[in-house]
């Protein structure tokens, strides 16, 4: 494994945008909580000191999360950044070349992100890259990132382009073993072309002591519509950058998701949607729980440029917290510089409710069975709005378990 | 009466739920136990088996019901009435079921 220095950078194909993003991730400073980007969101281990494998480590087993890989049209394995295994899907081939400077997708490292975005660009040298051609339908593709060496850090870069008028489903898994310290940082970008419809869910489910920063980027087309799924169950620190740009006119985006923070797990969630096209329509809507020393954090910022009219534009974030010791950060904002526009958010964080409870124990349940129910309910709201049911069952099993773990334990009060 | 394969013992960690025509079966595996009950919740028809374990305990996931798993037997309000259960035994690690 090589440290992030530039001797490394030299051993990696030469690029100039590479060297370009190398001088910004050298005087960068490592993101605090003082930046307004990265505000409550406390990183007490210094990824940076990590280092990059030099190969791919043993693929991990399988996973109540993996789908049925038989009714997949494409998989793609990336295990430690590097690009093992890809299968499936001839017309619509995954491509490693494309995936790392081909790719398009918009520029993170000039837009002056942070530290991770630089890194991506500079350390990144394999991924892939999907592209779907026009007026055709397909997928659904995986993408399996998986950790497995401790003190590593990884960078894949994932792009996905859908051409005009096509459609497609694609599920990204980011898994590793419980204990690995180790980090991932993949920027994935992803561009709808004029009609087409995107159908992306990912689901973190990394182990208890590995890291992830993802950048992600979605550019919507006109009438084009993109549904993201986002599922934040594992990791010791856990974050996500998601910019949205609705250029087309009458494009939208949906964003659904959940989180579940346990023991000492920080999850932490920033979205833009920039509304920029006329008629264009975004619904965020989030749920999340926090227990024992857990915490999460949500910035969403609906920003609507000054000729986007008729936009239509919504967030909604509701955290529970379980435990008097955990905590929950929510904050929707929104920006709103054209008069013709309905926009809203809400967001709440609170307990379990107590007049729920009451009534429950009032029919004859016990006061865990009644907290239970109401966990159950309050997820599933979200896991039936899920872009693909892929991820459905898993999602459900995973959230019971750990809120039954955490009543048995007394965790919960 | 008849026996029918429903799983295999390496299959089966946790619950599952095993079609059979019209019937619905909830498998339970408890440590090395194998037990089939209906699957339909007699309180307002949930899927048993994607219920929490709780010992020899299924809950219902919609209202919190509980069911002995062992004999089909309601534990807890809101259900009243018993589900039905079904013989299990195991062959060369087959679930074997018998329904009828």
């Amino acid at each position: 494994m090589r440290p992030l220095t530039r001797e490394t950078l030299g051993k990696l194909s030469s690029d100039s945008r590479r060297e370009a993003a190398f001088e910004v991730f050298e005087r960068t400073p490592a993101p605090t909580p003082k930046d307004e980007a990265w505000r409550y969101a406390e990183l007490d281990k210094d990824l940076f000191a990590l280092a990059l494998p030099d190969e791919a480590g043993d693929p991990l087993g399988s996973s109540s999360f993996l789908p049925d890989l038989g009714s997949m049209a494409g998989v793609a394995t990336i295990i430690d950044g590097h690009v093992t295994e890809i299968s499936g899907g001839e017309a619509v081939a995954f491509d490693t070349e494309q995936a790392v400077f081909g790719g398009g997708g918009p520029d993170l490292v000039s837009a002056g992100i942070d530290k991770f975005a630089a890194a991506n660009l500079s350390f990144g040298s394999e991924g892939v890259a999907l592209r779907v051609p026009r007026n055709t339908a397909a997928g659904p593709f995986l993408i399996d990132l998986q950790v497995t060496q401790a003190g590593s850090i990884s960078f894949p870069r994932i792009s996905v382009r859908l051409e005009d008028n096509s459609e497609a489903e694609v599920l990204v898994l980011l898994r590793s073993p419980d204990g690995l310290e180790a980090a991932l940082a993949p920027q994935l970008a992803a561009e709808v072309g004029d009609g087409a419809r995107l159908r992306l869910t990912t689901a973190q489910v990394l182990g208890d002591e590995t890291s992830s920063i993802n950048h992600h980027r979605v550019s919507v087309g006109r009438d084009a519509s993109a549904r993201l799924g986002e599922v934040g169950l594992g990791a010791s620190f856990s974050r996500l950058d998601l910019g949205v740009r609705l250029t087309g006119d009458g494009s939208s985006v949906n964003v659904e998701g959940l989180y579940f923070g346990e023991r000492s797990q920080a999850l932490d969630y920033r979205m833009v949607i920039d509304h920029v096209g006329k008629n264009t329509s975004s619904d965020v809507f989030l749920k999340g729980a926090v227990e024992d020393q857990a915490r999460s954090i949500f910035t969403g910022l609906l920003r609507i440029e000054r000729d986007a009219t008729r936009t239509s534009a919504f967030e909604t974030n509701r955290n529970l917290v379980l435990s008097p010791g955990a905590k929950a950060h929510s904050v929707p904002n929104l920006e709103i510089l054209c008069d013709d526009v309905v926009c809203g958010h809400a967001s709440s964080v609170g307990p379990l409710e107590v007049e729920h409870l009451y009534y429950l124990m009032s029919r004859g349940l016990t006061r865990q069975r009644a907290e239970r129910i109401l966990v159950r309910g309050f997820f599933a709201e979200v896991i039936k709005r899920l872009p693909s049911l892929q991820f459905g069952s898993a999602v459900e099993a995973e959230v019971n378990r750990r809120f039954v773990e955490a009543q048995a334990e007394g965790r919960i009060a | 009466m008849t026996w029918v394969k429903a799983t295999t013992l390496e299959e089966l960690s946790g619950a599952m739920r095993f079609d059979l025509g019209d019937t619905r079966i909830a498998l339970f595996r408890v440590e090395d136990d194998v037990y089939a009950i209906g699957d339909r919740c007699s309180h307002a028809e949930a899927s048993l088996s994607e219920g929490e374990i709780f010992d020899d305990e299924i809950e219902c996931p919609l209202h919190g019901a509980s069911f002995d798993v062992r004999t089909g037997k309601a534990l807890t309000l809101p259900a009243t009435q018993p589900v039905p259960s079904y013989p299990v035994r195991i062959e060369n690690g087959d679930v074997m079921v018998e329904v009828g």
